[in-house]
């Protein structure tokens, strides 16, 4: 995995972390080796191996897992153990030509320095692997003030605690008369289009989908008013989140003139009574930037990870699911979309504060909206994650083993 | 919905935008903002400083800000209903002669400015507008406010590039100065502010008052030293043009500056006005100084 630190497992630097095992992959080495029989044990298949990074060096701190989970994240930072390497790794590409799908081995050279080391220790046995590290994944921005490390988990619990007065009940659209989830799925496949458009910011399109299910569990809109009620949010949005807002005049048109400046403005402030005017809301994007840091994202994860997450706000079932699990799930879908193997590593459980088993039931409902993106009538997402300025996130495979079991 | 009229009543105007009204025998401030303004020609519906301040104030519940209760639409005007601060309250503190009768006082309010900048910082709101005409103090009681916030808003982190032409001049950081419309500040700006404050209270006058971001930066530099890469790490790129920093001068001894200040107080003072964000201090850092003890 591009970007990640956690194969930086002190003195066995060749050892996955146990979620990075594919669903067939056999453990790569036992409990209390001999530490002479390293070079034998390190067999595993080629494939396994570009699958972790072994190159870097693991600067991060660590927060040892032992420690009582209510602990606060500050008291269980502590430095990680050095992690280099005491071995070049030689990869052997010559294959014996047979076909067989044996592993291809990867020999362990040893440096002299680990030659000596065998020498005086032969016989003394290896302590148990340590279980896999929690990264500080706030270590080295201590010191940039943009990152506001000191305020940090202060406002992720904050938004933890919030979140929920901002969702909605998913089946809101019961006591709509006129309108239903096809509509709003309309709508936002819609809108998705016209915040691309406008370029906007990835926030404001989030808050954009809140404010219309907020409002509309609120308020009874008829059918042909319901556009309205989508570019009022995305403007108000825009005034809230952006630097530049795009005019009244600019909604207007990109309905095709279908409503008057009037009936946006009052639209507006209908919509501020009912709300009461609370816009502080967390939406999945907020988490999504904390979430993907956890996650050691590189651009392909964190495009692939949107695409996905926006591939929901279209969906009137997703409602039912909360913007932090929301990310996570959208996050650990795309890991094992892009490894095609389950992918939850220790930190990043650590913060979402969502176990691998919690995002199942949400990840797999992404799969398959994953899986139909492309086809269908509204396909707003699907064109958007299609192009080059999204890394063309949408022509990845789905992780369709997350269906299986 | 219930209007206006049936939800208050006894008005009694307080200035031309500004009424005092009641409640189930409760006293409110009600602010009256219009939508359409000589600075909103084009209409644009609601202003967006008053949905980030409304919506800002609307999350907030704490003893130093002023706590906005309700809001409602009538035709072009939205009324804003505060809490009814009597007239104990003295607005722009700073020229509120009791004061300096104390330097207990000082401390007291300066501790409570800084409690509350850390209260929104762990609330994901940068405040970048804080001077002394947004604060109200009973002296009586001791208790400050923090008012008007029409200039705060949220961040994300990481923070975006907001606009950087917000804030009174004489308590814009200098990082803020330096990048002229492309800055990506963040919660060291409202440190910044309330160091300039702090300043401003022991010696009665604003500590910088340049009419100019270059004369502001000046001021800057004459009192704290030129920044070099050594103070500062990338102050160079920042800046862009060495030309902006002018001749290199040496930082002033602030104990002789500063005579009143105690050690504590001293070492506090530099540390909120210590040019690199970077190094600065901390708000919840701050609260947590020595100078505070006993408060």
């Amino acid at each position: 995995m591009e970007g990640s630190k956690e194969n930086c497992v002190p003195r066995i630097p060749l050892i996955p972390s146990s979620n990075l095992q594919g669903p067939r992959m056999k453990p790569l080495l036992h409990h209390r080796l001999p530490l002479g029989n390293i070079s034998q044990n390190v067999n595993m298949p080629h494939s396994q191996v570009n699958k972790l990074d072994l190159s870097r060096k693991c600067t991060a701190h660590t927060i040892q897992h032992h420690f009582p989970q209510e602990t606060k994240k500050q008291n269980l930072l502590a430095p990680n153990p050095s992690c280099k390497l005491d071995c070049d790794i030689v990869d052997i590409d010559d294959d014996d030509g047979d076909g067989s799908d044996d592993a291809v081995p990867v020999f362990v050279k040893h440096t002299e320095a680990m030659l000596d080391e065998i020498d005086k220790i032969e016989e003394v046995e290896m302590e148990d692997v340590e279980e896999e590290p929690v990264l500080d994944i706030d270590a080295c921005d201590r010191k940039d003030p943009l990152a506001v490390v000191e305020y940090i988990d202060d406002i992720y619990s904050f938004y933890k605690d919030i979140e929920n007065s901002s969702c909605v009940s998913p089946n809101y659209m019961t006591s709509q008369l006129d309108i239903n989830e096809r509509m709003r799925a309309i709508l936002i496949d819609w809108l998705i289009e016209v915040h691309y458009k406008f370029e906007l910011l990835e926030e404001t399109l989030f808050l954009t989908v809140n404010l219309i299910d907020r409002f509309l569990e609120r308020q009874a809109v008829i059918r042909n008013k319901l556009q309205l009620v989508g570019v009022t949010a995305m403007l108000i949005a825009c005034k809230y989140e952006e630097v530049t807002v795009p005019t009244v005049e600019d909604f207007i048109l990109i309905t095709d003139k279908a409503y008057t400046r009037n009936e946006v403005l009052d639209m507006e402030k209908l919509m501020m009574n009912i709300l009461q005017f609370k816009l502080s809301m967390p939406t999945p994007y907020m988490f999504m930037r904390r979430f993907l840091k956890a996650a050691h994202s590189d651009k392909k994860l964190e495009l692939l990870s949107f695409f996905l997450v926006e591939l929901c706000l279209v969906e009137c079932k997703m409602l039912k699911f909360s913007p932090s699990l929301l990310a996570a799930a959208a996050i650990y879908t795309a890991q094992c979309s892009l490894y095609q193997f389950k992918q939850w590593t220790k930190t990043t459980e650590w913060y979402t504060d969502y176990s691998e088993e919690k995002l199942l039931e949400c990840s797999r409902l992404m799969v398959t909206f994953h899986q139909k993106a492309g086809s269908g009538k509204l396909t707003g997402v699907y064109r958007k994650y299609n192009t080059w300025k999204y890394g063309c996130a949408a022509k990845i495979e789905p992780a369709l083993f997350l269906l299986d079991n | 919905m219930l209007t206006l009229r049936e939800k208050y009543y006894d008005f009694d105007q307080i200035s031309s935008k500004v009424f005092k009204c009641r409640r189930d025998d409760q006293f409110f401030t009600m602010k009256i903002v219009s939508i359409l303004n000589e600075e909103n020609q084009a209409n644009n519906g609601v202003p967006y400083w008053i949905i980030r301040e409304i919506s800002i104030l609307k999350e907030l519940d704490h003893i130093n800000i002023v706590r906005l209760i309700d809001v409602m639409t009538d035709g072009p005007d939205l009324f804003l209903v505060f809490e009814y601060l009597d007239n104990e309250f003295q607005a722009d503190f700073l020229k509120n002669p009791k004061m300096f009768m104390y330097p207990q006082m000082k401390k007291e309010f300066l501790y409570q400015i800084l409690n509350t900048v850390a209260y929104l910082h762990a609330r994901k709101i940068l405040l970048r507008d804080l001077r002394p005409e947004n604060i109200l103090v009973n002296v009586r009681t001791q208790v400050l406010k923090i008012a008007l916030f029409g200039a705060a808003r949220t961040f994300e982190a990481p923070l975006e590039a907001y606009s950087s032409s917000v804030g009174c001049l004489s308590y814009r950081s200098p990082e803020v100065l330096f990048q002229f419309g492309c800055e990506k500040y963040s919660t060291p700006n409202d440190v910044w502010a309330v160091g300039c404050i702090f300043g401003e209270m022991l010696l009665h006058r604003p500590l910088f008052s340049g009419p100019s971001d270059v004369e502001l930066l000046d001021e800057i530099f004459t009192l704290l030293g030129t920044p070099t890469e050594e103070t500062w790490p990338g102050v160079t790129s920042i800046c862009g043009t060495c030309a902006l920093m002018g001749p290199p001068q040496q930082p002033k001894d602030l104990a002789k500056e500063f005579p009143m200040l105690n050690p504590d107080g001293l070492d506090l003072l530099s540390k909120m006005l210590c040019l690199c964000p970077n190094y600065r201090i901390s708000a919840e850092d701050a609260v947590k100084h020595p100078y505070f003890k006993g408060v």
